[in-house]
């Protein structure tokens, strides 16, 4: 589902990733891990291009994410959901437009988007939080909106960079809990965290990553 | 896409909601112009009817007849060619006439021999251009050559007028492109101060595969809109200025000629294809600017 094939990506700071090589199967949940400056958040924004690596070759859902053409990335980030430490909700907008968006992007009809928001939330247990505003909702309720956003338009893969990195331990978990039930569903998910006992008792695929490089 | 047109027209039209206060700049903005545009038509248009009417008075063809004719064929030779040409106003003045403008002194010495002074025949011409009169002249010289001695219209007089005319027009011309560039400006910079402010919410879409014409789509309906109200807002203002002007013009009998002859109609309908056209190129040339 996501392959890496010897990815070569310097920013200017000479952070980055170094040769990485990994495999990801369809459905699996995999955390990638490693401390702050390791690669975790080029390794992910590489996988839906928002940065375009100097070396290598980046499959995704049998796209080549390099050759992706402007009209093409468009249509290839719909089947990718994703999930960010600062949540990247849009504050002048309710709860409900927020997790909207991606299906009016779609050209959904409003009546199925009314219905699926309300199923998404009430999956994440925010169903009563519809109508309210992003700054009426603690972090923790935010990144579980953030969830919902991108699990509503059902994608085949999910990134999340860093999204309990904001959190308390008991949000921490419910986040985790709401991705593991998604990859259950056969969602790919790909998860960066530095933080390692919050998923040392669930861990089953990790990518650890040391100076921009594949550690284990 | 039904969907997604609405889902268009719905974020621009809530823009003015979210952002009340790069709306009413952008809407002020747009109004100002178009009430500099339409100052700008009314000016040309005013100066086109005063040199109408100042043409009109001074575009006079002086035909002076053969002196060898007596006054009664001499005026009807003038009245055969303002039929023939169909001017509308002839002065036609007899060897008597004419004798008793000349200078004193003159008139002592050709009192003897007022045979030697012809008559004359003086029509005033609806004509706009200095070569048309030209040809007129040459026309009429041409059919009467045997009674006509010789054709006089302030030839240079006229030339100079055209051309400080032609001189004045460019300028207005120059200012309205002027404007209309620096309106177009203005209006994609607010535009583009607008975006800054909701880059957030393009980053967003571009994240979850908006494409470029569906993130764009909003903000041309939002330029098109302000552009509309700048129209209502201005329409407004014209109105208003119509009726203090009307009211000043019955007062003041010498500001008629600043009466404008294009209607109340014909302002509103150039400020709305103006408002539509400033709102669109205008976010149009911010959103291609900043989302390139």
């Amino acid at each position: 589902m996501i392959n890496f094939y010897n990815v070569t990506l310097k920013h200017k700071n000479s952070r980055g990733i170094h040769n990485v090589s990994f495999d990801i199967e369809k459905g699996q949940f995999v955390y990638l891990m490693g401390p702050t400056g390791a690669g975790k958040s080029t390794i992910i924004n590489s996988i839906i291009k928002s940065v375009v690596p100097d070396s290598g070759q980046i499959l995704v859902n049998n796209y080549d994410v390099s050759k992706l053409s402007e009209n093409d990335l468009t249509i290839f980030r719909r089947d990718i959901g994703m999930v960010f430490q600062d949540f990247k909700l849009i504050n002048d907008r309710s709860i409900f437009e927020n997790v909207a968006l991606p299906l009016q992007i779609l050209g959904i009809p409003k009546k199925t988007i009314i219905i699926k928001v309300e199923e998404i939330l009430n999956k994440v247990g925010l169903k009563h939080k519809i109508n309210s505003m992003p700054n009426e909702l603690s972090g923790g309720e935010q990144q579980k909106i953030c969830v919902a956003r991108a699990l509503i338009k059902n994608p085949k893969i999910v990134v999340a960079d860093e999204p309990t990195g904001n959190l308390d331990p008991s949000s921490s978990d419910d986040i985790i809990d709401l991705l593991e039930k998604e990859s259950k569903n056969g969602t790919t998910i790909i998860m960066a965290t530095h933080n390692y006992p919050l998923i040392e008792n669930r861990i089953k695929h990790f990518i650890e990553l040391n100076n921009g490089k594949v550690v284990s | 896409m039904i969907e997604q047109l609405k889902f268009i027209l719905i974020e621009s039209l809530q823009s003015f909601k979210r952002f009340r206060l790069y709306s009413f700049i952008s809407s002020l903005t747009i109004m100002i112009c178009l009430i500099i545009i339409s100052f700008i038509i009314y000016l040309s248009d005013v100066t086109n009817n005063l040199s109408k009417n100042f043409k009109k008075n001074e575009s006079v063809l002086k035909i002076f007849l053969k002196n060898n004719i007596d006054d009664d064929k001499s005026l009807e030779v003038c009245q055969n060619i303002k039929e023939d040409y169909e001017f509308e106003l002839m002065t036609f003045e007899n060897r008597n006439e004419l004798f008793s403008k000349i200078d004193k002194n003159l008139k002592t010495w050709l009192k003897d021999d007022l045979e030697f002074i012809p008559c004359l025949c003086s029509f005033n011409i609806d004509i706009t251009t200095v070569d048309e009169i030209d040809n007129l002249s040459n026309q009429i010289y041409q059919n009467y050559k045997d009674v006509i001695d010789k054709i006089v219209y302030p030839r240079s007089y006229l030339v100079k007028f055209e051309q400080i005319l032609s001189l004045v027009y460019s300028v207005i011309f120059l200012i309205g492109v002027i404007i209309f560039v620096v309106s177009i400006y203005n209006i994609s910079n607010i535009i583009k101060l607008s975006i800054e402010s909701r880059k957030n919410v393009i980053e967003i879409l571009k994240l979850h595969g908006a494409n470029k014409i569906f993130i764009k789509a909003p903000y041309i309906f939002e330029g098109v809109i302000h552009g509309l109200i700048g129209f209502i807002l201005s329409s407004l203002f014209i109105l208003f200025s119509f009726n203090i002007f009307s009211s000043f013009i019955y007062d003041h009998f010498l500001a008629q000629s600043l009466i404008t002859s294009i209607s109340f109609q014909t302002y509103i309908l150039i400020n709305l294809i103006f408002g539509v056209i400033l709102g669109f190129i205008g976010s149009n040339l911010g959103t291609s600017n900043y989302l390139e």
